[in-house]
């Protein structure tokens, strides 16, 4: 009796079955969209450019990524379903990224890719486990890395009181911005005072780039269609830059995911605005609290999307219902555009907020790009140290030099419970955490949205035009604080990021146990230390 | 004896005869004279005796140090090395070969704040004032004794100073510390007074830095270093 090579049956089987899955799952998700090409199919390198996509195609991904988004929260995956971002070997041809694709049953021709840098987007909603897709497409030749479209977060906690924004200057005070001494503990335990002697602010001629919800950048209302929990209504939906971070200081904003490719940046969140407030709010101005490097621009990239934009988004097509409060994120494609941008576009430090566990090859390619293109990037350790300590992503890639991974402590220059830890923790700094009871003054306080006007437990019609003083709390608040003094020594002709890095390393307060230790990494972060230097006896 | 027939020679041949036989004569007393006199004594010259009574040496010198905290110096003045002018008074023979000193240099540096190899931007000037108190044992020697030699050791008392743009209270420094020297050097002296000189000092100031800053990031601690001196002076 001939055997039957059990490789070749097994194989049958697993494409078989995959196919029948892949079938099922169908019905539950929009076609693929339609990209007309505006150019022929390229040759050679895989840094191709993407097609020029019409508005309806842009409109009609954007709502397929939207739908993924829920999906991804349904189904409990960390990715978005049906995207996958893959890099191909130099060399590459089109034909031969054809053939890849072809090899996984994609019908997405290569001449669709998206592409940002060298990586390339894959969207194929008919494949829709982006896990196994990326698995298959690793393993061909032509393939030097794949990997699911992961979704990252912002750790942050929810505020959980909120203060109206105070104008009127306090004369006892420096800077005299009304509630920087009863509030902002973090900038007193820096002796940020004795930092702006040596740098007042910064230089105008540095820009710091968010990478993050965004930093509203037009005072506008949109009028769009949102289903108020019984039926659609035409809602208006307010918009205002910050009153406390001059417009004038924001510069090339870039939104990758809720308007993808536009110069206008809304927040629809407040997590950006209130990054981006800690490193550079307006200051000694008599209005609010104060930022680290007050006179820097900011370059605020949008690449997280979350409740709001989803829901503006189904209810333009008439999809009623409710989603998961906490569906969104901040996928890994935008993410990687976003720095790419950031680099490109002047940022000589980037903020990076978010994380998730899974490592990706893209995140760690663009953010070398960055330090290669002299930008000093500042990450996010998580917020996971008392929920199993997972390592995050891309803070455990913080064995690039010119990468730093930020930790947070609390007031006591404890390490915040929630802080994540471990070998690849670079840097502490002010993060916030509740000491009192009941209390939040310990959190990190900037001028930022008021949570209460977009909170959706607490409203169906949120406005986006009023901020106020809110607390938050988490290693995303801790961040800029480093990405704060780093503005403040390229102000000061410091702009190597590798050396960066060391001069913030050499120059941090030793905590915990002696020398570097997994629980505060090298230590406090020392503004003024760092900026100061040392001599040869003190 | 020259044999000559000729008649107008013979005077000539005489006094060439005499004065041979009287060179003979010379050299064969010389001789006798040499077999006489010790073999040493044809070679040794001439030598003053030791000069007696307390003696001095004053000069000015200039010190070429390789500093011990070679990279935190590095770091922040661009070189591990210091120099620095000053002077010193001796007392010599004091008794018998001993010599007693007092010297004082100045030493003038500027530099860039850094942390490690990092420069901030920020001038920094130091100022180092080492004193020394030493004693030592010096042997002359050659004509009019003028060549010395000598080896010795004692306490050195540094002060340092560190200022900077932007230093508020605590970030000036100005401290003195304590430590020791070996020294061990020559000299010639020209003339009756004119003395040129060379010395080398190992001096030690430990624990003086290494306890914050960038000695303590380079792990050093010792404020001494390896000296080279040339010293021109008057010397009795």
């Amino acid at each position: 009796m001939r055997r039957v090579p059990l490789i070749a049956l097994a194989g049958a089987i697993l494409v078989a079955s995959f196919d029948v899955a892949a079938q099922s799952l169908k019905g539950l998700l929009p076609a693929v969209p339609v990209v007309a090409p505006s150019m022929p199919a390229l040759r050679g390198t895989p840094q191709a450019t993407s097609p020029v996509a019409t508005d309806a195609a842009n409109a009609a991904d954007r709502s397929a990524r939207v739908d993924a988004f829920v999906e991804a929260r349904r189904l409990g995956v960390n990715y978005l379903p049906g995207e996958v971002l893959v890099k191909f070997r130099r060399g590459t041809t089109t034909t031969g990224q054809q053939r890849v694709l072809t090899a996984v049953r994609s019908r997405t021709p290569a001449g669709q890719l998206q592409w940002m840098g060298d990586v390339a987007r894959l969207v194929d909603r008919s494949l829709p486990f982006a896990d196994q897709t990326a698995r298959t497409l690793a393993l061909q030749p032509e393939v030097e890395f794949a990997e699911p479209n992961y979704i990252r977060h912002l750790p942050a906690h929810m505020p959980l009181r909120e203060l109206p924004l105070r104008v009127g200057a306090n004369v006892a005070g420096t800077p005299n911005d009304p509630d920087y001494g009863d509030l902002q503990w973090n900038f007193s335990l820096l002796s940020m005072p004795r930092a702006w002697d040596i740098s007042p602010g910064g230089s105008a001629n540095v820009i710091v780039a968010v990478v993050d919800t965004g930093l509203t950048t037009d005072n506008v209302t949109l009028v769009r269609t949102l289903w108020t929990g019984t039926q659609f209504e035409s809602v208006s939906l307010p918009f205002q830059v910050s009153p406390d971070l001059a417009r004038a200081r924001v510069v090339l904003p870039r939104d990758f995911v809720f308007e993808p490719g536009s110069s206008r940046v809304l927040d629809f969140d407040g997590h950006g605005t209130h990054v981006a407030s800690t490193i550079a709010e307006d200051s000694n101005n008599a209005v609010g609290l104060a930022g680290m490097a007050y006179q820097v621009r900011v370059m605020p990239v949008k690449v997280c999307t979350g409740y709001w934009e989803l829901m503006i988004d189904r209810a333009s097509r008439g999809v009623p219902g409710t989603i998961d409060p906490n569906s969104g994120g901040c996928p890994d494609d935008a993410i990687v555009a976003g720095i790419r941008y950031a680099a490109d576009n002047g940022a000589r430090v980037i903020n990076i907020s978010l994380g998730g566990e899974d490592p990706s090859d893209a995140e760690r390619s663009a953010i070398q790009y960055a330090v290669q293109h002299g930008a000093f990037v500042a990450v996010a350790m998580g917020n996971s140290g008392d929920e199993g300590n997972a390592k995050e992503y891309p803070a455990g890639y913080a064995a690039i030099e010119g990468l730093m991974s930020v930790g947070a402590i609390n007031k006591a220059k404890a390490r915040a419970s929630y802080s994540s830890y471990g070998p690849h923790l670079e840097i502490v700094a002010p993060g916030g955490e509740e000491t009192g009871v009941g209390l939040d003054e310990d959190y990190v306080w900037q001028v930022t949205l008021r949570f209460t006007d977009q909170d959706p437990m607490l409203t169906s019609r949120p406005r986006f035009d009023r901020y106020g003083e809110i607390p938050y709390s988490g290693t995303s608040m801790a961040t800029p604080h480093v990405a704060g003094t780093a503005a403040l020594l390229v102000s000061r002709g410091v702009t190597d990021p590798k050396a960066i890095e060391r001069v913030i390393k050499g120059s941090a307060l030793d905590l915990g146990a002696a020398g570097r230790d997994d629980q505060f990494g090298y230590g406090l972060v020392q503004p003024r230390t760092a900026l100061f230097g040392f001599g040869i006896a003190r | 004896m020259l044999v000559c027939g000729c008649a107008l020679a013979q005077p000539a041949i005489a006094l060439a005869q005499e004065q041979a036989s009287a060179f003979v004569l010379n050299a064969a007393g010389e001789a006798e004279q040499a077999r006489q006199v010790p073999p040493a004594a044809r070679r040794r010259p001439v030598q003053a005796p030791p000069r007696k009574g307390i003696g001095y040496r004053v000069y000015f010198a200039t010190d070429f140090t390789a500093m011990r905290a070679a990279d935190t110096f590095a770091a922040v003045t661009g070189s591990s090395e210091v120099t620095a002018f000053g002077g010193a008074a001796e007392v010599l023979r004091v008794w018998r070969g001993l010599f007693l000193r007092g010297g004082i240099t100045r030493a003038a540096l500027s530099g860039e704040r850094s942390v490690g190899g990092d420069q901030i931007g920020i001038p920094i000037e130091i100022r180092m004032l080492p004193i020394e108190a030493a004693g030592g044992w010096r042997a002359e020697t050659g004509a009019k004794r003028g060549v010395g030699a000598y080896l010795g050791g004692g306490l050195l008392r540094l002060g340092y100073q560190e200022s900077s743009e932007f230093a508020t209270t605590g970030d000036t420094v100005d401290k003195s510390f304590t430590g020791y020297l070996v020294l061990a050097g020559a000299d010639l002296t020209i003339g009756k007074r004119l003395v040129v000189g060379f010395e080398g000092q190992f001096r030690s100031v430990p624990n003086a830095i290494g306890q914050v800053g960038n000695s303590k990031l380079f792990g050093e601690s010792d404020l001494g270093g390896f000296t080279a001196r040339v010293l021109i002076g008057l010397r009795k």
